[in-house]
């Protein structure tokens, strides 16, 4: 279980739905069901190569009800807004096969 | 006077800039500067045998040009705005005579920091033709 004392933040998932004229994903990211709790630590960062130079890359650890990523059918191809920030998902993990939580690697590239 | 700034200051003087100033720069992207970005170098510098005195004689650069976006559609209009601003005249104290594009092409883009792609890398290489003033 996941005390609610924990989820101190609130989570949007999105998704890129729309293929452009060459097959590719397009930049809009739509909201993807109804917003959940999470609870975010911060578990470290690097600074490297994108785009022909180098950014900082932030990772933290997101903890979520199952239910809510169940409900919301949350991906690894999705991104989480949280405070106006933007997330990718690059790992997701039921804690020991329970169904009752789901710890995601999220990264911020900054 | 140096072919990297003459080819710089092609790409971010007058109007219908294809990135923003801040964006253009020699051998790497500048940490923190948005996209869409143009990092160019050149590959190659040779002296051709056309003209006599040392600021006549015509030379010719290879110039690699790396345009980053977010997406290929986005990387192939930059590209072509890029393209667009390829306009002989003099920059810093160099006569560019002529610019001969070689190639245009859209490079496959990796896929790490959790996302299926990240931005992606359109590569334009030209000949310039210039003489030094």
């Amino acid at each position: 279980m996941i005390g609610a004392g924990r989820l101190r933040f609130t989570a949007q998932a999105q998704r890129q739905n729309a293929i452009d004229a060459l097959g590719n994903k397009t930049k809009a990211w739509t909201n993807l069901g109804s917003s959940f709790r999470v609870d975010l630590r911060d578990i470290g960062s690097q600074e490297q190569e994108y785009a022909g130079g180098t950014n900082l890359v932030q990772q933290y650890e997101c903890l979520a009800r199952y239910g809510s990523i169940e409900k919301n059918d949350v991906k690894t191809s999705d991104h989480l807004v949280i405070d106006s920030r933007t997330f990718n998902i690059s790992s997701m993990r039921n804690e020991a096969e329970r169904n009752q939580v789901i710890t995601m690697t999220i990264e911020e590239i900054v | 006077m140096s072919l990297y700034t003459a080819v710089r200051n092609m790409l971010t003087t007058g109007t219908a800039m294809p990135v923003a100033v801040g964006a253009v720069s020699l051998g790497v992207r500048t940490q923190t500067v948005a996209l869409p970005a143009i990092v160019f170098n050149t590959t190659e510098i040779e002296t051709l045998s056309i003209g006599t005195g040392s600021g006549d004689q015509l030379k010719r650069a290879t110039v690699s040009l790396k345009v980053y976006h977010d997406t290929a559609v986005d990387v192939t209009t930059v590209g072509l705005a890029t393209i667009a601003k390829f306009i002989p005249g003099t920059y810093d104290s160099l006569v560019i005579q002529a610019i001969v594009v070689l190639s245009n092409s859209i490079q496959e883009p990796s896929s790490d920091n959790g996302e299926e792609t990240n931005p992606f890398v359109g590569e334009i290489i030209a000949d310039y033709y210039y003489k030094e003033t």
